[in-house]
């Protein structure tokens, strides 16, 4: 077990690495660091002499240790519109997302595991159809698109929560439930079709022939095997969700890491985008990690 | 004996209730974008200021003139939908292209080869996993010029990890089959194999995975163009619609609804389809198809 | 002799749009009390079925008619499904063939042995744990344990089979179900697991039914035997008498197809063709089209159970006289 943690930790180290490589290329190469520093009559010598100045001419593969070597220490370089150390500025902004992230997988979950359970329980009943329906429509639905109209009906219609805006829980609702309704909609047809496989298991007819009620059998016997891969596929939904998070942010007002990132993709204020793109790497590797060890806790066949 | 694939296909797709109203809703997205000119009763980006904000005709105060109502500027907001299927088309599937083939030629590599090029691959696949979608084409088109062959590239880039994991275990499975260990003991070339022996083999799993790459490749743009950093003005893009509608949320709903609408209707068909070609191709699988 | 279970006139069918497929069909038995009584028949043949229908283990869209399936007198054919639920694991307990996974991975044998005795006999954590451990003893488990802490896929399929038996035999049914309790076994296991079965049938007078294809096993363990054919009983008899003189020609087939001692050279001889499914019934006898002794009659017209002496049962138009007939092979 030690061993198998030791060698994923490795792994992500490693894919780290290529994370710090691509957003690194994706800013020196792609695109002109000076191109935001300079008014955009400047000459081209003045921004030789820029480049100049920054380190730019040298050769990208220094340039990349440097910038590794800084990234290493937690130096991402200073945000040129706050002029202060952007890796300080993203953490600041990483509680308030961690709790919108958070109250959003909790929700999903919450929905999508009775409704998973009960739509295989009730297998092409109405109520089935129902779920399996609003499931496939929030699989296709654009989380911003399913965000307004979320608004439309919560927040303009009936009134019960603000539009826009953070401070209370009320206004932790509408942002939370649109990424919660995307997850939950991948989530549920994944619970109902292993509750469907696993509830053919010989082992669900030895539950029977002990006398072992339904209830008991659906709860406990089925469900603990049906939860298995769900585990994996929350863990895989966490990238999305963040990605979801940055869009649902800037929708709700929400002032998370998010929406700090939206304005700095905005600004070209490439220090901040940079810190925040390796931060949610980070938080989505840990997540993976996580989930691997639920799932070898779980699991008792699986030991590495 | 031998019946025409053709007609063992458009059989199954009749049986198939989803199946026909996918390949409905695709077949019409296709006619849109190609007859827009004819379709679209008004230029797109024909403004009239004495239309402005008006309610879709099936509303109290709306006109047959303007069947789902006018926004801000007073632009048709059914010309503008019609228009901004090219868009979706264009970039769903040509993104869905480039990504197919780096994602493939990684997993071929990766699958068949094994060993270094395998670790290698498949760190750079979580690396990309680890980065959420939207976010590296937001950062990628922020600093690149916006435009669609931009977005078409940085969409397809971005798309290819789950091409190369699909091609990677279903290569690890065909390196078993007797076919392919033959191949091998006769001493055929590696690049033979893969492109006689195994391509052919992996090519229908890379078409399911296609169709429904297409729709995330359709959400994608319309997230970025929602954002302001995907399609500009005066090209029509459904996110762009439903950004501006945003604004009308309150007052307005129907600017930012109908876009939503044609852009849900479309990825489900593309769902709809997708998942019909699934069970088509792949006999074994057991989804939660009811 | 007493009867324990008494199954009168059992039809178990799957309804379809345009009828039913019988699965079952009138298939009428007994155990007795402190007996093995053995269902022979190929897979396909309905025995399996047959098992699931007294316990009511068959899948919901199975429908079970009979005249009554009587278990110490009482009819538990008309029970409500919570009735049944109280037999199941107290009265009646069924031992499944594969070990590996009639077991929930997921839970230790422990949970999964202790849980049985909770349901039905619940005296407490520290007394249930206690009857958990003396089971396991009985089924010849060393060090158990550690086996209440373990899980299924740390023990080999003798273990886990005999913590199936365990599991069937905690709360002292009066009826075990074993459904080919030993055909996934190796061979030397399979001797183990049958000794210990019918050391453990006479210790706790409980009555087996056991269902395999095998007719070396039913040899080794049977008091009698029912032979099923295409859903229906084709022979009753005690061992003895069966082995002594098999009457039906499906008998006399699987017989020769068991490999003997005295086996002379060469090929083995097989009975012809399959099983039929249950949608492709044939008219008449069910076995005629591979009974080498077919008649006009046996194509036309189904053959009835006739009674030959007081245990003795048979399905065929030449019944007695078929043994008559030189056997085949």
């Amino acid at each position: 077990m030690g061993k198998y943690i030791a060698k994923r930790l490795g792994q992500a180290v490693v894919v780290l690495l290529i994370v710090t490589a691509i957003i690194f290329l994706l800013v020196n190469v792609a695109g002109d660091p000076t191109a935001n520093m300079l008014p955009l009559d400047a000459s081209e010598a003045d921004r030789q002499a820029m480049r100049e100045a920054m380190g730019l001419n040298r050769p990208l593969f220094i340039q990349y240790m440097d910038f590794l070597g800084k990234a290493i220490r937690g130096d991402f370089g200073n945000s040129y519109r706050y002029n202060l150390p952007a890796i300080n500025l993203a953490l600041q902004r990483m509680p308030v997302s961690l709790q919108l992230a958070g109250t959003a997988l909790l929700f999903a979950v919450l929905f999508a595991i009775p409704l998973g359970i009960l739509s295989a329980k009730f297998a092409n009943s109405p109520f089935d159809l129902v779920v399996s329906s609003v499931s496939v429509l929030g699989r296709a639905m654009p989380n911003f698109w399913i965000g307004i109209l979320l608004i439309l009906l919560f927040a303009v219609n009936w009134k019960l929560f603000p539009v826009s805006g953070s401070g209370t829980a009320k206004h932790l609702v509408l942002p939370a439930m649109t990424l919660a309704i995307q997850s939950a909609s991948q989530i549920i047809p994944l619970i109902r079709s292993n509750m469907l496989d696993v509830m053919q298991e010989d082992y669900i007819r030895t539950a029977r022939s002990k006398g072992v009620g339904e209830g008991v059998i659906t709860m406990v016997h089925a469900f603990k095997n049906a939860l298995v891969p769900v585990v994996t596929v929350v863990a895989l939904e966490i990238p999305g969700l963040i990605g979801g998070a940055l869009i649902t942010e800037t929708i709700f007002a929400w002032p998370g890491l998010g929406q700090f990132l939206i304005q700095a993709i905005n600004n070209r204020d490439m220090s901040v985008v940079q810190v925040c793109i390796f931060m949610i790497s980070v938080i989505t590797l840990f997540a993976n990690l996580v989930a691997d060890l639920v799932y070898c806790l779980i699991d008792p066949r699986i030991r590495y | 004996m031998q019946k025409k694939p053709g007609g063992r296909i458009l059989r199954l797709l009749l049986q198939s209730y989803t199946g026909c109203v996918g390949l409905f809703i695709v077949t019409a997205m296709v006619v849109f974008a190609v007859f827009a000119k004819q379709i679209a009763p008004f230029e797109p980006n024909a403004m009239n200021p004495l239309e402005m904000l008006k309610p879709p005709a099936f509303c109290e105060g709306g006109s047959m003139k303007h069947l789902l109502g006018t926004d801000n500027l007073g632009h048709d907001i059914f010309s503008r939908i019609v228009y901004g299927t090219r868009v979706s088309i264009i970039i769903g599937v040509c993104s869905v292209l480039i990504a197919g083939f780096i994602g493939t030629a990684f997993g071929l590599v990766a699958g068949y080869f094994g060993g270094f090029a395998d670790a290698v691959i498949m760190r750079v696949t979580d690396a990309f996993h680890a980065i959420p979608r939207t976010l590296l084409a937001l950062v990628a088109v922020s600093v690149m010029s916006s435009g669609v062959t931009t977005l078409i590239i940085v969409i397809g880039v971005t798309g290819w990890i789950t091409y190369a994991r699909v091609v990677r275990s279903e290569v690890l499975a065909l390196k078993n089959r007797e076919f392919v260990k033959a191949a091998i003991t006769v001493g055929t070339p590696d690049w033979r194999i893969i492109l006689d022996h195994i391509l052919p083999n992996v090519l229908s799993s890379v078409i399911v995975v296609s169709t429904l790459a297409v729709a995330t490749s359709i959400i994608a743009e319309s997230s970025l163009s929602f954002l302001g950093l995907g399609i500009q003005p005066p090209s029509i893009s459904w996110g762009g619609m439903l950004s501006t509608g945003r604004s009308y949320i309150a007052t307005n709903w129907w600017v930012a609804t109908m876009p939503g609408i044609a852009l849900t209707v479309t990825v489900l068909g593309i769902m709809f389809l997708g998942n019909w070609l699934r069970d088509v191709m792949d006999p074994h699988h057991t989804g939660s198809g009811s | 002799m007493d009867k324990l279970l008494q199954v009168e006139h059992l039809n178990t069918y799957f309804p379809i749009h345009d009828g039913r497929l019988h699965a079952v069909c009138d298939v009428s038995f007994h155990v007795n009390k402190g007996e093995l009584l053995a269902i022979v028949g190929e897979s396909g043949c309905g025995k399996s079925v047959t098992a699931l229908s007294v316990i009511g283990l068959l899948p919901h869209r199975c429908k079970v008619e009979s005249e009554g399936i009587f278990f110490e007198g009482s009819d538990i054919g008309g029970y409500s499904h919570s009735q049944m639920r109280r037999m199941r694991g107290k009265e009646i307990s069924m031992i499944f063939q594969e070990p590996l996974t009639s077991l929930n991975p997921l839970f230790t044998i422990g949970f999964q042995l202790m849980e049985t005795i909770r349901l039905h006999d619940d005296s407490g954590r520290e007394k249930n744990r206690e009857k958990a451990l003396e089971i396991l003893r009985k089924v010849e488990i060393a060090r158990p344990e550690a086996i209440l802490r373990s899980f299924p896929n740390e023990l080999s399929g003798g273990m886990r089979q005999r913590v199936m038996i365990a599991i069937a035999l905690v709360n002292h049914p009066k009826l075990i179900i074993a459904d080919e309790p030993t055909t996934a076994l190796d061979v030397t296991i399979q001797a183990q697991i049958l000794a210990l079965m019918k050391h453990l049938m006479a210790e706790y007078r409980t009555s087996i039914m056991f269902i395999t294809h095998d007719l070396g096993v039913v040899a080794e363990v049977a008091d009698r035997v029912l032979v099923m054919y295409a859903g229906q009983v084709v022979e009753e008899a005690t061992v003895e008498e069966l082995f002594r003189e098999p009457m039906h020609p499906y008998t006399q087939g699987l017989m020769n197809s068991t490999i003997r001692i005295d086996q002379e050279e060469g090929m083995l001889p097989t009975i012809d063709g399959v099983v039929p499914t249950l949608a492709e019934m044939p008219d008449g006898c069910r076995f005629h089209p591979r009974c080498p002794h077919a008649k006009a009659l046996c194509r036309s017209e189904s053959p009835d159970v006739r009674s030959l002496g007081a245990r003795r049962r048979v399905r065929c138009h030449m019944c007695g006289g078929v043994a008559a007939l030189p056997a085949p092979g």
